[in-house]
């Protein structure tokens, strides 16, 4: 992203996470609930300033993904009679499961939402 | 062989997106996104619309600037940005019909933009050319 970037130019994203560098019983755990994606490692503000970047700043906004995740799952569940049939049985079922066990992972810790900023000089 | 394993996960993954954006638009989906992040994009991001309206300032979006969105699936929030901000919207997804829905929007809301399937880690563009970078649940 850096290479495309104007001199002064903002990169500004939001991702899921992991927390911090898991343990290899944490990693065991989030892999157990679907949350084998996320990022373990330095860090995006390490990751960030490697690459170039200044200015950077990093806020945890995982309450309002937790909220967002609820909120999906009741909306689908309120309207499973329309939505069931247009995205087909298993992945309707494989979305729920893993809105769910993302819920379960953000309450044991071992999933966070960030959103991360930085400047180029 | 755990090389070709990898290669088939990853191709049915793929396949994945390009069916639930070929869907993603329909009303009971569009309903269900409205009633959760207040938006009507075909959002595959848990951005609120909130959040995308404090991205555009943090990104000093305004008539004049080029944002690229990567990994913009059907369009969110990059589509609204430039909707909101009267700034120029680049938008790249891996897959083929995310680009294909989030075109039709730039077009259907007038937008200066353009959309196309590209890697994020590929990007067909030349150095030094977006003021502002954006991305929304791309890493995880």
């Amino acid at each position: 992203m850096a290479r495309v970037l104007k001199p002064g130019g903002i990169v500004s994203f939001l991702t899921i996470t992991y927390p911090h560098e898991l343990s290899r019983d944490e990693l065991k755990r989030a892999i157990e609930l679907g949350s084998e994606e996320g990022q373990s490692g330095p860090g995006f503000r390490a990751l960030m300033a490697e690459a170039g970047f200044k200015d950077i700043a990093v806020e945890d906004v995982t309450s309002s993904y937790r909220a967002t995740l609820g909120s999906l799952i009741e909306a689908w569940e309120s309207d499973a009679d329309e939505i069931r049939p247009l995205v087909g049985d298993a992945d309707f079922v494989e979305r729920m499961q893993r809105r769910r066990n993302s819920r379960l992972a953000i309450g044991e810790g071992l999933h966070v939402r960030q959103w991360v900023s930085g400047r180029l000089p | 062989m755990p090389g070709m394993a990898g290669h088939e996960e990853f191709a049915s993954v793929e396949h994945d997106f390009e069916a639930r954006f070929r869907v993603i638009c329909e009303a009971p989906l569009l309903r269900a996104e409205k009633q959760v992040l207040g938006t009507d994009y075909g959002a595959s991001s848990y951005t609120t619309r909130s959040q995308a309206d404090l991205l555009a300032r943090v990104l000093g979006l305004e008539p004049g600037k080029v944002l690229l969105d990567v990994g913009s699936g059907a369009g969110w929030p990059g589509v609204y940005l430039a909707h909101s901000t009267g700034c120029r919207a680049i938008l790249t997804d891996l897959s083929v019909e995310g680009p294909r829905v989030s075109a039709d929007r730039l077009e259907k809301d007038g937008i200066d933009g353009f959309s196309l399937s590209a890697s994020g880690t590929h990007l067909p563009f030349p150095d030094d050319i977006f003021d502002a970078v954006t991305c929304s649940d791309v890493f995880c």
